[in-house]
């Protein structure tokens, strides 16, 4: 009896090894362990064996029967994964071919880059403010501290529409008609994003652009805080590297005046060609807010101080992107759009 | 403004490089664009010595030189008639560029040439007094073989050129660009010294000087010079004059252009014979008056503009240009010259309007000091007697109607720190004004009472004082610090309506154009907009730069179409462009226009939806796909569309406008193929316009969370055959009506024309979804509603199942 169930064992173990898919296994299972498998069927014949054997037959009888049903499971576990892993391989695919194309469009590079003015300013607590393209004289001009037949006029060449209004020649006004807005209250922090226009078109000018002014007026600010808000936004536009520097220049509107250099991105300051060899890159126009503009608007000059800057987001947009023709902005080629 | 460094060191002591005192001055807010040499090349060329000269054997008028280029001895080839051995001259050595040509080493019927010998006309320094029409420029004396020819010739001076700002006119004058240096260096100033040898013979009984209009003219000062000996001025005069850019022409022009630029002050010489009557009336111009200016043009003088005068007519225009008739020419014996105060507006008016923009009104017009009109024309009488050019007469004949006052400013101290952010003390303050010549005077504790210079015109307040301070202490110096203040109480900006359509358009795959905002009246004809249509209703522009761009656009549509245009001819035809921008609407004459924000699309060729070919055309349901999702975006469901079939811009057939709660906020359609003709296109473009400014009320309504249904719905199909006139929308409503409560969605995802269908008739295909927000629904009610909706769809268009 025992001889019995020990060859039964050893054929088991040798079908099984030779057992090469599931169905084959399921074979085994039934064959051996089945209800009419051989060991059961050799455990039912228990009664021929005297009474002494039994306890010892039983349990070797099971010991097999537990060693079969291990191996089938772990033989079952191996196949099972044989086959996953050629399931696998057969499904692979080329991934090198192109994907699906998604509908992707694309913003104008100066709507991404006056976003990105945007988000630096009002994380500094800007608003942003608009105001009409086609403006009143007064608040282009005479507001601003530039009255009829002054020089300064000759720095922006205009469109009319008649002799009070015209196509605005700088966001400036915004300052004007947000002061107005809100006067008395304080403190006033604003950005104006929006086109501009100047009667010119070369190269290096276009009759349409864009500007961003920004204006700050509340009890307390100084030169210094202009130069720090103006650090802040350059090194978060161009990289945490850069400087600035600002040299005394005039605007009507703002006096002391200055004009803002940013160490040049391309040369770290050294001297190139984007920067013609200076180390220094012009973007910005600004200064404290005259004390004729905050009368003009409602405002005690002698009560309320603050400073102003306006930018060219063409140029800020040219040297971020490495721009080098001022006209592919408005000419709309879908080949420069789609790279932004 | 161009100012010669050796000029300027006349008056000032300065030791620093030129490039050294740019960046000094540039950061003082006088800004040097650039430093050039007076003649460009010269320091390239250097002098050689000809040592020996030798007919060339194989050509007769050609000479072989032997020359002494200091390091080397070479044989030059020249045909020059004035060669002579000894002699010095400039040599262009090989690889050398000279107008714009490369020197190079060349044979010349088999004798090498190492390089050229120059003629002046060749170096360009002819006007400077080197050179002569008889060949090589022979350079005077011994010149060491080897020097750079721009030290050899005394041209190696360096020319700043400044970039003034409109407020620093008095920086038009280099005896006030010395007074920066000093400011800035604290150098020693030299002004040159003014007085007049003059001749026993009062000028007052040559002339006399009446202001008419003092307004535009304060003040008016004369002296006359007498036995003019007419001549050239001489050639150190002639240098500096050429190298502020201003052309030499003889001694006594020469010395009215030497004083302007070193003094500011324009000044004038009138042929005194020319001045009817000895008197001079400065006056304003009187209807229909004329004169013909230095430049022999017939000059039109109206009322508002300032002419000097003789007895009888304008004899010049006042601070602009002088008149032919009294010009100093050859003939002349005896001249008046003027130094005189014009009022800058009207003198940047009279030029303007003449379209003359001379020296000298570019000065007037900035604003010039009426202290300094006497020194300027002591200056010049003082030149042209060190000239020999004539006699000075004794004593100026000087109307003065309006003297200047001292100009005296508080400067507060408190004040000053208070602007720059700095900690200045009083005395800090003052020690700056005084480099400028400021003279200070203590007050109270806190303030300086200051006088200003009178050259300063362009000081009036306080804050002019304090901007002086922060220029001289230096911007740099200035610390960084940031603003403080209270927080933004209300959140600063949500995403604008212009940002959100942005987003929403370009995540739908179209690209964003910007186009100009002026547009010609002739894109409303290639578009076919009806002469009667408010879009021709436009803002014209005075002074257009061209036609094309004379109006202020009214719609979108033709930018758009630009830029289709644009990448056509580039052959990139598959696009989907849009703009969102401004339109132009004109109120009453005199009022700023109404601006309202449209989106504007311009779409064609196709969409690639994958690589394996698939494509979709962009045609108008694209277009309305794109649409729905936009004001989706917004808020905004259940758009109405009705076909629009009488707009000439689009297609009859294929267009539709858009509603939203009974509000048209703009149309969508292709263009009409006579439009697309116009344009010469031979594609399908679709568009669309949107009045974003009408959107805008309803999509900032606030958004409100529906909750969704917890029991699972019921899917049924529906086909029906339907008369093809019945447009979709009315089927889709009477499934609705029909189907009740119970019915919550129904899409349509077949339209089928074709075997099974009679012709004149279209099947649509339905799936209908039918649940209840409160319990499962049974297959027994739902074919009950759904039996209904088929029967009221057979009512309503006899329609049946497919």
């Amino acid at each position: 009896m025992e001889q019995k169930i020990q060859r039964i064992k050893e054929s088991a173990l040798q079908d099984l090894n030779k057992a090469g898919n599931r169905e084959k296994l399921q074979e085994l299972r039934v064959k051996y362990l089945g209800k009419k498998g051989l060991l059961t069927k050799v455990l039912r014949e228990m009664g021929k064996v005297p009474k002494e054997l039994r306890p010892k037959i039983g349990q070797r009888a099971n010991e097999v029967r537990q060693l079969l049903e291990g191996e089938l499971d772990n033989r079952l576990a191996v196949l099972r994964e044989k086959e996953k892993e050629k399931k696998l391989v057969e499904e692979a695919i080329d991934v090198t071919l192109p994907g699906r194309p998604v509908a992707r469009g694309h913003k104008h590079p100066l709507t991404l880059v006056l976003e990105e003015i945007k988000d630096i300013f009002m994380a500094m607590g800007f608003e942003v403010a608009e105001g009409p393209e086609v403006e009143y004289d007064y608040y282009n001009f005479e507001a601003l501290n530039i009255p009829k037949g002054h020089p300064a006029r000759d720095m922006q060449d205009s469109f009319y529409i008649c002799d009070e209004i015209l196509l605005r020649t700088h966001t400036s006004p915004v300052q004007i008609r947000v002061l107005e807005d809100r006067v008395p209250e304080l403190p006033v922090r604003i950005i104006a994003p929006g086109k501009v226009y100047r009667r010119d078109d070369d190269a290096t000018h276009s009759p349409m652009f864009h500007q961003v002014e920004g204006l700050l007026v509340d009890k307390q600010s100084t030169l210094g805080d202009l130069k720090g808000i103006l650090l802040a936004f350059a090194r978060q536009m161009f990289g945490q590297e850069r400087e600035i520097r600002l040299r005394p220049s005039f605007f009507p509107f703002t006096e002391p005046s200055a004009e803002v250099d940013i160490s040049c991105m391309n040369c770290k300051g050294e001297g190139c060609r984007v920067c013609s060899g200076t180390g220094w890159l012009e973007v910005l126009g600004s200064g404290m807010v005259h004390p004729k503009v905050l009368a003009n608007t409602g405002y005690d000059p002698e009560e309320v101080v603050g400073f102003a800057f306006g930018m060219g987001v063409e140029r800020i947009a040219m040297l971020k992107y490495g721009i080098n023709d001022l006209r592919l902005f408005f000419d709309n080629d879908v080949r420069f759009l789609r790279q932004f | 403004m161009r100012v010669s460094y050796r000029w300027l060191q006349e008056y000032i002591k300065c030791e620093l490089s030129a490039d050294e005192l740019v960046e000094k001055l540039t950061m003082a807010g006088i800004e040097v664009e650039g430093v050039v040499p007076p003649v460009e090349g010269l320091d390239r060329i250097i002098v050689g010595k000809i040592l020996e000269l030798t007919p060339h054997p194989n050509a007769e008028h050609l000479l072989l030189c032997r020359v002494d280029t200091g390091s080397d001895v070479i044989q030059l080839v020249s045909g020059a008639p004035n060669l002579q051995t000894g002699v010095c001259v400039p040599v262009a050595l090989p690889g050398v560029v000279l107008n714009g040509g490369r020197v190079e080493a060349r044979e010349f019927r088999g004798e090498m040439s190492e390089g050229l010998l120059c003629s002046g006309a060749e170096l360009g320094t002819d006007e400077w007094g080197y050179g002569d029409d008889k060949g090589i420029l022979i350079l005077d004396g011994e010149i060491p073989a080897g020097t750079r020819l721009d030290k050899a010739i005394n041209l190696d001076d360096q020319i700043l050129e400044l970039e003034l700002t409109p407020n620093r006119g008095d920086c038009q004058a280099i005896i006030n660009i010395a007074r920066e240096v000093k400011a800035i260096t604290g150098e020693e100033l030299y002004l040159p010294d003014t007085e007049v040898v003059e001749v026993e013979d009062p000028t007052a009984n040559y002339i006399d000087v009446r202001i008419q209009d003092p307004d535009l003219c304060r003040r008016y000062a004369c002296r006359v010079v007498r036995n003019i000996k007419l001549g050239a001025s001489p050639s150190w005069m002639q240098q500096r004059l050429l190298s502020a850019g201003i052309r030499p022409i003889n001694n006594i022009v020469d010395v009215t252009n030497y004083v302007m630029l070193e003094y500011g002050q324009p000044l004038h010489a009138f042929d005194l014979d020319m001045i009817e009557g000895s008197h001079i009336i400065v006056r304003r111009g009187r209807p229909e008056e004329k004169m013909v200016s230095l430049d022999e043009v017939t000059r039109d003088i109206d009322p508002e503009m300032l002419v000097i005068a003789d007895q009888s007519e304008a004899v010049a225009l006042a601070g602009v240009m002088g008149g032919l008739a009294s010009e100093v020419t050859e003939k002349t014996k005896t001249i008046l010259l003027e130094s005189a105060w014009f009022e800058p507006i009207n003198v940047r008016r009279t030029a303007l309007r003449l379209g003359m923009r001379t020296e000298a009104s570019k000065r007037f017009e900035k604003g010039i000091d009426p202290e300094g009109i006497l020194p300027a024309l002591n200056r010049a009488a003082q030149l042209i007697q060190q000239l020999g050019a004539g006699e000075i007469t004794a004593g100026t004949v000087d109307v003065y109607m309006r003297p200047e006052a001292a100009r005296i400013i508080r400067l507060r101290t408190e004040r000053t720190n208070k602007i720059l952010g700095t900690k200045l003390s009083r005395e800090e303050i003052q020690e700056i004004l005084d480099k400028l010549d400021f003279s200070c005077e203590l007050c109270s504790h806190d303030s300086i009472l200051v006088t200003v210079p009178s050259y300063r015109v362009d000081i009036f307040e306080e804050v002019d004082l304090i901007e002086e301070v922060a220029r001289i202490y230096g911007y740099d110096r200035i610390p960084v610090t940031y603003p403080v203040g209270v927080l933004v109480q209300n959140r600063p900006c949500s995403p604008s309506l212009r940002d959100r359509v942005i987003n929403a358009v370009s995540g739908f795959g179209l690209d964003e154009v910007l186009t100009y905002s002026f547009t010609g009246e002739g894109d409303f004809d290639k578009l076919r907009i009806p002469q009667e249509s408010q879009l021709r209703n436009v803002l014209k522009i005075q002074n257009p730069l061209r036609d094309e761009q004379g109006v202020m656009r009214t719609t979108l549509l033709p930018g758009l179409m630009d830029a289709v245009m644009y990448n056509y001819n580039r052959k990139l035809t598959d696009l989907g462009l849009f703009e969102v921008g401004s339109v132009f609407i004109p109120q009453n004459p005199g009022q700023i226009p109404e601006e309202r924000l449209y989106l504007g699309i311009a779409a064609c060729g196709k969409v690639q939806v994958g690589w394996q070919g698939i494509e979709e055309e962009r045609d108008y349901y694209y277009m309305k796909g794109v649409i729905e999702g936009i004001f989706e975006v917004l808020g905004m469901k259940d758009l109405q569309f009705q076909q629009y079939t009488d707009y000439p811009v689009l297609h009859p057939g294929r267009s539709a406008q858009i509603l939203y709660e009974q509000e048209l906020l703009g149309y969508l359609g292709e263009l009409h193929p006579d439009v697309l003709a116009n344009y010469d296109l031979p594609l399908r473009v679709v568009v669309c316009e949107v009045d974003l400014e009408k959107a805008l009320p309803f999509s900032s309504q606030q958004l409100l969370f529906k909750p969704f249904p917890r029991y699972p719905g019921i899917n049924r199909d529906l086909a029906v055959i339907v008369p093809a006139t019945v447009p979709a929308v009315q089927v889709q409503e009477v499934i609705f009506k029909a189907g009740g409560e119970m019915l919550t969605d129904c899409r349509l995802f077949d339209v089928y024309y074709g075997d099974q269908v009679p012709k004149g008739y279209r099947s649509l295909a339905y799936s209908l979804l039918y649940q209840s927000p409160d319990r499962t629904l049974t297959d027994e009610e739902v074919a009950e509603v759904h039996n209904g909706i088929m029967d009221a769809l057979a009512e309503e268009f006899g329609a049946h199942l497919r």
